[in-house]
């Protein structure tokens, strides 16, 4: 269960904490959401604990920087007030680029296709909804559909066939069913919040 | 067989940039498609595909070049959609942003799913897992040093040094990682390839130097966007900060404008623009920016002989003299 904790070092670039260039309020319990996904994925493929980690945490950046660009604000009326609608534009950024940076270090690249199509969908839906003033997209529309993705790149590691394709999908969501409003209510304020209850769920 | 990889040549590949460019922004989302086209309609000088083109060039490489140079391209698109809500800025090259016409958040996706194009691109590439990491690391530095930018606005303590941190990662890494991306799908060694990263770098600190300069003394109709537009957003480029390193009478004025926000509106910004180029901010960045050039052509010297290295000083003489 310690492959949870890598998510904290991985929210750290050089000297920023990423977490403390947030301003706005993030239910951050639910980042660990994926890495506990690919470990219950990666125990049914048969993968290794080590490719289940990495699947993990590239889903999560991939997940935060879609939720923060999700949740870039649309007005800011003072230009001191600016810093609220900036930040997130850049972390979300800066989130997407550490996604890239560890998909090439964990020798991931091959997967990439995956995680594009899910970056694909889930921006056109989005751009979509703002075009028709309507609202298909949320939390809930792109955990899920992550969730799927998520699947896929572990059946792609597996090798498995498509029964084994199927398996993950259908373990995918049931795990969605079960966890997601467990973790979501969960409430994580800072860089060492998120530290102490993910070591607070290994225990 | 040695091939003559000339000016003709040159514009040829440029031209196919701009056309792989246009099939692979022609997506099959129409609204995607009208704001990713309109975008590279906009223009600009494609300097970021020219420099991996003549790297390329000097490398023999010609087969995969195109697909790279483009990527490079749509990147930088990317981060100027995004740098436009950061910066809020109303008009880019003439024409009304993204975000001005469709607001942030569409600005925002607008941009994230160009670069998906990008990184599938690059993935289909020779040593793709070694280009991911080089674009994934430009473009953390490239976000750092907005996060930057962000956290000194207005700030008039600021020195050379965190301008230069900032203009590295805002241009210089852009242009330096053009050219060490062609290098390394060119199979070039790792010495060529630290070569033609230094070239893209000094040119690239050269090019944001003078970008800097021509944002006060160019007017609004040559630059696209309002003169003096980043000192008005409290960005404090290399000849305000020249210039507020110095002692002079009428120093007090200008800091006041700054700290203040420029309360009395544009009128100030443009008497502070004044000050600056009376106190000669200009022609001292000029001179930084020089320096950036004359390094870039130390490593050009060190190229091996090639038509497409005349090229390469081509383009520091343009950059010399760039007016625009």
């Amino acid at each position: 269960m310690i492959f949870l904790l890598n998510l904290v070092p991985a929210l750290r670039v050089k000297d920023v904490a990423i977490f403390d260039l947030l301003e706005q309020e993030f239910h951050y319990g639910e980042f660990i959401f994926f890495s506990q996904l690919a470990a219950h994925l990666g125990r049914i493929a048969n993968i290794s604990a080590k490719d289940a980690k990495e699947v993990g945490l590239l889903s999560e950046l991939i997940y935060l920087s879609s939720k923060i660009h999700f949740f870039v604000a649309e007005k800011t009326d003072e230009r001191t007030q600016c810093s609220a609608l900036q930040m997130p534009v850049l972390i979300g950024d800066l989130l997407y680029s550490r996604f890239v940076v560890f998909l090439s270090e964990f020798g991931k690249v091959a997967y990439l296709p995956i995680y594009l199509e899910y970056l694909r969908q889930f921006n056109q839906q989005r751009i979509e909804d703002l075009q028709k003033q309507q609202d298909t997209v949320h939390t809930e529309y792109f955990v899920r559909l992550l969730s799927q993705k998520t699947a896929a790149v572990v059946a792609s590691i597996a090798g498995g066939n498509g029964e084994m394709q199927n398996t993950l999908q259908t373990a995918a969501e049931n795990f969605w069913q079960e966890q997601w409003a467990l973790l979501y209510g969960k409430r994580v304020t800072s860089l060492a919040d998120l530290e102490e209850q993910m070591l607070a769920a290994v225990i | 067989m040695f091939k003559m990889f000339e000016v003709h040549t040159m514009k040829k590949k440029l031209a196919e940039v701009e056309a792989y460019l246009e099939q692979a922004l022609d997506f099959e989302h129409p609204v995607i498609r009208q704001y990713a086209l309109d975008t590279l309609h906009a223009g600009g000088k494609r300097v970021r595909p020219t420099l991996s083109i003549l790297t390329a060039g000097i490398l023999e490489n010609e087969d995969n070049i195109v697909p790279l140079a483009a990527a490079m391209e749509l990147i930088h698109m990317c981060s100027l959609i995004h740098d436009d809500i950061v910066d809020q800025a109303d008009t880019r090259r003439g024409r009304p942003t993204i975000q001005a016409q469709q607001g942030n958040q569409f600005a925002v996706h607008i941009g994230d799913y160009i670069l998906t194009k990008a990184l599938e691109i690059i993935q289909q590439q020779p040593n793709s897992q070694r280009l991911l990491q080089i674009m994934g690391n430009l473009s953390l530095e490239m976000c750092l040093g907005e996060v930057e930018q962000l956290r000194t606005v207005f700030d008039v303590g600021q020195t050379v040094e965190d301008y230069n941190y900032r203009i590295d990662r805002k241009t210089a890494l852009l242009m330096a990682t053009s050219c060490q991306a062609a290098a390394v799908v060119s199979n070039a060694s790792e010495k060529e390839i630290d070569i033609f990263y230094k070239i893209g770098y000094n040119l690239g600190m050269d090019f944001q130097i003078r970008d800097d300069i021509l944002d006060m003394e160019q007017d609004s109709r040559k630059l696209g966007k309002p003169a003096g537009s980043d000192l008005a957003h409290g960005i404090m480029t290399l000849p305000t900060i020249l210039v507020l390193q110095k002692d002079w009478a009428g120093k007090e004025e200008l800091l006041g404008f700054i700290q203040n926000r420029f309360t009395g509106g544009q009128a100030e910004v443009e008497r502070a623009i004044s000050m600056i180029i009376e106190q000669g901010g200009l022609q001292e960045a000029a001179v930084y920016a020089e320096g950036y050039l004359k390094q870039a052509e130390v490593y050009i010297d060190q190229l091996p002989e090639h038509p497409m290295r005349k090229l390469f000083l081509d383009g520091v003489n343009y950059l010399r003299g760039r007016a625009y």
